[in-house]
């Protein structure tokens, strides 16, 4: 018994190791027979009727805005949107994904200043702001910020909903979206019907997002986007459904979203 | 001459843990194929999502089994 066992995985073992060093010298050949597709692959695994979808959808580069290096890449991958966090840090506005050190913010924090972010993606027609904090100064530097800049689509986002009730007041012209992190926010959400009123859309974590919360926000006219998506099959499932906004790494889909075929 | 040395139980089940972390190898490299980028203290470096994190387990075992030597 013992020595069929030693037999059987010695040859498991030999079989497994040819198929590492296989991978390792057939490295792009092994694309194919994996689940790491080029996007020229996915491309040709879509339906016909999906690639009609996904012009149709707005591809936004995931905190892209936060790196300036990022944001010229993503910009350079024909993204519809640049998403950026927004901190403030001393008075000002910063692109930051993290929070800085308390006390000593003002001394080591290095993030790009709102507009140096804002002005990389200028090739970008779209911003999505994503506020992280939400002090009435802050809501006012933001307001200040964005009333002086109306040259571009823009998208509020933030998780508070207090925020976006005075965004409404004070940035008419945005679109304004609820982050929703949480199963439970999202149930505050159906419970709140004043809030969805005050909405243009919810911007909700991909797997709180059912084909039911899905169907919910449909009904209710909101614009639906998901974050973060970067599967390849999750984002058909999703571009299949209708969904709006697409938050993603993935600067390779980027050209498919923008409507371009001639994906590499 | 001698016969083939007997198989312990203990060998074959080595053996067999051994081929089982080797199928795991393959099924993360296979099913996490995608090209990333890895970059660390200003060093950056393109490969595959798969060996990066093998390569990160490899370190991470040989590192714990080295400290847990001394």
């Amino acid at each position: 018994m013992a020595r069929s066992i030693l037999l059987v995985s010695r040859a498991v073992s030999a079989l497994c190791l040819t198929l590492l060093a296989a991978l390792v010298v057939f490295d792009a050949q092994a694309e194919r027979f994996t689940a790491g597709l080029t996007p020229a692959q996915f491309r040709e695994q879509l339906e016909v009727e999906l690639l009609d979808e996904y012009p149709g959808v707005l591809g936004v580069a995931h905190n892209a805005g936060d790196d300036l290096g990022a944001t010229f890449e993503a910009v350079a991958h024909d993204v519809d949107a640049v998403e950026i966090d927004v901190r403030s840090v001393g008075g000002e506005l910063h692109a930051s994904h993290d929070a800085p050190v308390p006390f000593v913010d003002t001394l080591f924090f290095r993030g790009p200043h709102l507009e140096e972010a804002w002005e990389a993606a200028r090739l970008s027609d779209t911003i999505v702001l994503d506020l992280k904090e939400s002090s009435r100064g802050y809501l006012e530097r933001v307001r200040r910020f964005v009333s002086q800049r109306r040259d571009r689509r823009l998208i509020i986002q933030t998780q508070d909903a207090p925020s976006l009730r005075i965004l409404r007041r004070t940035v008419p012209w945005a679109q304004r979206q609820q982050l929703i992190f949480t199963a439970g926010q999202l149930e505050e959400l159906r419970n709140d019907r004043g809030l969805v009123a005050v909405l243009d859309g919810v911007s909700v974590r991909d797997r709180l997002l059912t084909v039911g919360v899905h169907a919910w926000l449909e009904q209710r006219g909101l614009r639906t986007f998901a974050w973060t998506v970067n599967d390849d099959r999750r984002m058909n499932e999703l571009v299949e459904r209708g969904l709006d906004g697409l938050i993603t790494d993935r600067l390779d889909i980027m050209a498919l979203l923008a409507g371009r075929r001639d994906l590499t | 001459m001698t016969g083939a040395r007997p198989v312990t139980r203990r060998a074959a089940l080595r053996q067999a843990a051994i081929a089982a972390a080797l199928v795991a190898a393959v099924l993360v490299v296979g099913s996490n194929f995608v090209l990333v980028e890895v970059r660390l203290f200003g060093l950056e470096v393109q490969l595959r999502l798969g060996w990066a994190l093998l390569l990160a387990l490899i370190v991470g075992f040989a590192g714990g089994a080295t400290w847990s030597r001394r």
